[in-house]
């Protein structure tokens, strides 16, 4: 099944949405859309599940319009699932029939209804009213809901906005498990890179109404800071832990050894994120430095601007430096030269991944 | 009138109360049906449906009584259907009292409904539909039981007026006592016959129940605000 989109909308005081993309549907993956607020991603999700109507363009499900031209399948034919930020719970009913509320009657719609609340760990608390929940209990019940006439595709807004960090944290742990036992493939959006991190299988970034990449999420949030004076410019890469060391993570990226702090837990995968700033280059290996990691890399670009110059290097993954122009002009440094990138441990930050990610 | 004034005008007070209550049960299935399009629907001619709904609060309750009177009368094309239909008028008749009361009521129980429908919260109308729910499905199931308290002001103020209501209801029902004299009614004849310790017990015992009305309805509105 493929879900193939193409669409435009302009709002009176937004920007033109303007946003193609295609979503295979027959099997579990999640799919992140990141970007800042108001550049689109809730619109787009909104015209995906047929509760807003793009001015033109078109959605169709292996070749079947869902929207084109004046037709237009209503939300309730799609079979497509909808988180909204803040869980828009039904506040009459209690959680069991908040849960039960998209299943036809019959036999099965108990057990449904008591699997789901289990497997979001509500159980005991059927009989509670939203009002009676906590914030993360709630977005818990929506999620169950939405999930309980199995849709075709699932699509969350911003599903921890609302929640209190350890709240968010401990769902967005469990998100991953919870819709990959259910077996739905999942639209996230969010403008938060960690969620983007965890979560993602692909990663569509979006900005002022458009996809501007497309990608793994590592792919995409590499050197990804829109200036070069910006701070918190990263390289991301796909991470296998190896052990420990002095209370350090030992990892393997790319051929390459990294020691990093680690976060706890029990992972074999993570996705590593180094400051641009925290990384330093050198010509040639010189003698001890506090810094604990060493690469060796080639320089495939380098990009001046002012007094700053970021340098993209290939040291088994991609990896990006932020050095002054200075130091740049200092250590002649030219495309296609090796260098010895300097990497403190500090400067990295290491996000635990799900097993099949 | 009787050389002894009886302390109430018993049948007038039981018309009344019967009224009223008929009015609103037969309400509650057209209002309901009628509030729909009205807070939730685009169509054209939504203004101007909204404002015939509303005239009976403005027009004088005379005018509509003529109106009624000319419709309902056995000339008219329904008083002709309903005389060969139940073989009686609707004019001077407590049937023809009922279906005036009903709508002229109309905006009474029509304005709360409408105005907590439109304060449902979009968003859960929306989940609605994205679990699979149509428009009737979601009205019927997550708007009305959460606006139950505009449905339930709207009942009350309906009810309230129905009691009271003396323009319309004399120019259609007449003033035939245990058919279609009520209390209203039955204070103006007190009044015409200077029975004032009646009158003053007919108007206290409207007064008093007004009052309640009001009560009620604020504290609705007060909870619901909450």
């Amino acid at each position: 099944m493929n879900l193939t989109v193409d669409v435009q909308r302009q709002f009176r005081k937004g920007p033109l949405i303007e946003a193609a993309l295609e979503l295979e549907l027959k099997r579990f993956s999640i799919t992140v859309l990141f970007g800042p607020s108001g550049c689109g991603k809730t619109t787009l999700l909104r015209m995906l599940s047929g509760l807003e109507r793009p001015d033109a363009g078109f959605i169709r499900l292996d070749g079947v319009p869902w929207f084109q031209g004046r037709h237009d399948v209503p939300a309730q034919e799609r079979r497509v699932g909808f988180v909204f930020q803040e869980g828009a719970l039904f506040p009459h009913l209690s959680v069991a029939a908040n849960v039960a509320f998209g299943l036809d009657p019959g036999p099965a719609r108990a057990e449904r209804v008591a699997t789901l609340i289990r497997r979001v760990g509500l159980a005991g608390l059927e009989h509670r009213r939203p009002s009676e929940l906590s914030g993360g209990q709630r977005q818990r019940v929506a999620l169950a809901r939405a999930l309980a006439p199995r849709p075709r595709l699932l699509l969350l807004d911003e599903p921890f906005a609302s929640l209190d960090r350890p709240a968010a944290e401990q769902l967005r742990q469990e998100l991953r498990s919870i819709l990959k036992a259910e077996g739905i493939p999942a639209v996230l959006v969010t403008h938060d890179r960690d969620d983007a991190l965890s979560l993602g299988d692909r990663m569509l970034r979006m900005d002022a109404g458009r996809i501007l990449q497309d990608g793994r999420p590592e792919e995409v949030l590499t050197g990804f800071a829109a200036n070069l004076e910006e701070a918190g410019s990263e390289s991301v890469a796909l991470a296998r832990r190896v052990g420990r060391k002095e209370g350090l993570l030992c990892l393997e990226v790319g051929g390459a050894l990294l020691y990093a702090p680690d976060p706890g837990g029990e992972f074999r995968q993570a996705r590593i994120c180094i400051r641009s700033e925290g990384v330093a280059l050198e010509r040639r290996e010189g003698g001890p430095a506090s810094t604990r990691n060493h690469l060796p890399g080639r320089i495939v670009d380098l990009e001046i601007r002012g007094a700053l110059a970021r340098v993209r290097l290939d040291c088994g993954f991609p990896l990006e430096a932020l050095v002054t122009t200075w130091a740049c002009h200092d250590l002649k440094l030219t495309v296609g030269d090796q260098v010895t990138a300097l990497v403190k441990a500090t400067a990295i930050r290491v996000v635990p991944l799900d097993e099949d990610a | 009138m009787n050389p002894v004034t009886p302390w109430m005008d018993w049948s007038a007070l039981a018309l009344s109360v019967r009224l009223a209550l008929s009015a609103v049960l037969l309400l509650l299935p057209v209002g309901i049906t009628l509030a729909w399009p009205l807070a939730y629907g685009r169509f054209r001619g939504k203004v101007a449906l909204e404002a015939a709904l509303l005239m009976p609060l403005v027009l004088p309750p005379t005018v509509l009584g003529f109106y009624l009177l000319q419709f309902f009368g056995p000339r008219s094309s329904l008083g002709r259907v309903w005389d060969l239909l139940t073989d009686g008028t609707l004019v001077f008749s407590f049937s023809g009292l009922l279906l005036a009361t009903l709508l002229i009521n109309l905006p009474f129980f029509l304005q709360p409904l409408i105005a907590s429908l439109g304060s449902v919260d979009k968003r859960l109308l929306e989940a609605s539909a994205t679990l699979g729910h149509g428009r009737m499905s979601t009205y019927l199931r997550v708007a009305l039981p959460l606006s139950w308290r505009g449905l339930l002001a709207g009942a009350i103020l309906a009810f309230a007026h129905g009691m009271g209501e003396f323009g319309v209801v004399l120019m259609v029902g007449g003033n035939l006592p245990g058919r279609t004299r009520t209390l209203s009614i039955a204070l103006f004849d007190q009044v015409q016959a200077f029975e004032m310790a009646a009158a003053h017990r007919t108007a206290f015992v409207l007064l008093t129940f007004a009052f309640l009305v009001l009560l009620s309805t604020a504290w609705l509105r007060a909870r619901s605000n909450r």
